[in-house]
């Protein structure tokens, strides 16, 4: 007998397992929200596309118009993301095609793939369906921020934050001052040189995130 | 789709290799007396290069007990302790079943994610009665994330929680001192974060050792992805150490931009932007018990 009894056994086991690897797998995606032209696609590339100089009516930099549905549909092919023009430029990272071109900064990545998902979807310009997302409105601290802070942050940082590194975000006042230091924000987005937030966990839904900015960006006042 | 026929390529390929070498093991088990066949060894210092799996496999009958941590950015300056305030770990067991084979289980505290691999050793390098230049791995494992709501408002299933890599490494003990492998990985992730996120990982490891002196070395794991979303290569998982051996422990310090511990996490997790300096401290220890001995 050429193989010795274990070997085989060995090989044999390794076959189940590699079956099992091959037919445990599934493709799913995270469903969100359909990704809307108006409110998610078009802010993003008016503030960064269309400055004086730059893709918009007037100037038409590279006979390029970024400020109309029509202008921006120019560089997409609907529904396949890899293969439209204004995704490209977005990834490239130097020389004359990256954009925004120096001395802009490049977009997010969360930004790029709200572009990307949007084309995916259709790049289509239908209005905006009523999200699961409420965000209308006024952000009050007390209805809408608290409890998201209750929910995910509290746990570590609220009390005396002894196993929070003494960061307080269960009142009022002490979290104006993680506001003011924009450490907040700089974490539960998980932007580089913030510690990510929560810790060990998933970042938070796009949601909670789009509240507690408005919330912010309206002043961060304590209603 | 392409995609499964790589899969079953790939298998058929490892089922060969698997096979392959013992028929050589052994003819020369009845020739030792008359021919050696001089292995390479210790062209690592431990089954990892810092991240990544190394062309080392541990001795039979060896449990490895390793302890990772990885800290803060070091842009956090003296305040947070350069990093050292925020520390997250990964605490693992591996145990060589042969010499060819190794498995290990681990848990980080990230994701509460629990993983499992198992590693075999298809070719080893060795000059003298056979020659063969490279050291050829196989290793395969899967992470479990055990979040009570592993993606947020999405129902929780099982195969939810569940990612799966695939790799082989290859690599050569160049010299005493110097060591460099290439390692391909597939890393599969059952729900993609978004539409966009692609489910299937491809990305290039290079790893590598220089010893300068019998204890300490330097090393160096990269792993290039190819297909990530978005895929920057100035976030690609980029980290640099130095091993320090002494008698049974292996020290591993380096400064890493990433901060997983497993292969889904540094592979597939945002990493910092090493051009912009969001670089970590982290290290890793790992002690040897002999829990069982060679049979005669």
């Amino acid at each position: 007998m050429i193989f010795k009894n274990k070997n085989l056994k060995i090989a044999i086991l390794s076959s189940l397992f590699g079956a099992l690897f091959i037919f445990a797998c599934k493709y799913e995606y995270v469903k969100e929200d359909p990704v809307c032209f108006e409110r998610d696609v078009q802010p993003i590339i008016v503030s960064n596309c269309t400055q004086s100089g730059c893709h918009n009516a007037i100037d038409r930099a590279r006979g390029r118009d970024y400020s109309t549905y029509d202008g921006i549909l120019r560089d997409v092919k609907e529904g396949n993301y890899k293969s439209s023009k204004l995704y490209e430029v977005l990834l490239i990272s130097g020389g004359d095609e990256a954009m925004p071109p120096k001395p802009y900064s490049r977009l997010s990545t969360d930004q790029i793939r709200t572009i990307a998902s949007w084309i995916e979807e259709g790049a289509t310009n239908d209005p905006c369906a009523a999200s699961s997302c409420d965000t209308m409105g006024v952000m009050s601290y007390a209805s809408r921020v608290k409890p998201i802070l209750q929910n995910n942050c509290n746990g570590c940082h609220g009390g005396t934050a002894s196993s929070g590194a003494g960061i307080i975000l269960s009142d009022y006042d002490n979290l104006k001052t993680s506001v003011d230091n924009s450490t907040l924000l700089g974490s539960i987005e998980q932007l580089d040189g913030y510690s990510a937030m929560p810790k060990g966990g998933n970042k938070m839904s796009n949601c909670n995130i789009a509240v507690i900015r408005k919330w912010i960006a309206a002043g961060a006042l304590n209603n | 789709m392409s995609l499964k026929y790589l899969y079953i390529l790939a298998f058929l390929f490892l089922s060969i290799g698997l096979f392959a070498q013992d028929p050589a093991d052994d003819l020369l088990s009845g020739f030792e007396n008359k021919a050696t066949r001089d292995y390479a060894t210790n062209a690592f210092k431990s089954p990892r290069v810092i991240n990544g799996n190394s062309i080392e496999m541990l001795p039979f009958g060896v449990l490895d007990f390793r302890i990772l941590h990885r800290f803060g950015e070091i842009s956090g300056g003296a305040y947070e302790l350069f990093g050292l305030d925020q520390a997250s770990m990964r605490m693992g067991l591996d145990y060589g079943f042969n010499k060819n084979l190794m498995a290990g289980i681990g848990r980080s505290t990230f994701r509460k994610e629990v993983d499992g691999f198992v590693k075999y050793r298809i070719l080893w390098q060795s000059k003298g009665k056979v020659n063969i230049p490279i050291s050829l791995i196989w290793a395969s494992g899967m992470m479990i994330n055990g979040l009570k709501e592993p993606v947020p408002n999405v129902e929780t299933t099982f195969s939810r929680r569940i990612s799966y890599y695939h790799q082989l490494i290859i690599g050569r003990k160049f010299s005493d001192r110097f060591s460099l492998q290439v390692s391909p990985i597939l890393v599969h992730q059952n729900i993609a974060a978004s539409i966009v996120d692609p489910n299937d990982i491809f990305a290039v490891g290079i790893g590598g050792r220089w010893k300068f002196t019998k204890r300490v070395a330097l090393t160096w794991d990269g792993y290039i992805t190819t297909n990530k979303f978005a895929n920057d290569l100035k976030r690609i998982p980029l980290s640099l150490g130095v091993d320090i051996e002494t008698g049974g422990h292996v020290f591993q310090l380096h400064i890493s931009n990433s901060t997983g511990m497993n292969e889904r996490a540094f592979l597939l997790d945002q990493n910092g932007d090493w051009t912009a300096g969001n670089i970590r401290l982290g290290f890793n220890i790992s002690r040897w018990f002999q829990i069982q001995n060679r049979k005669i």
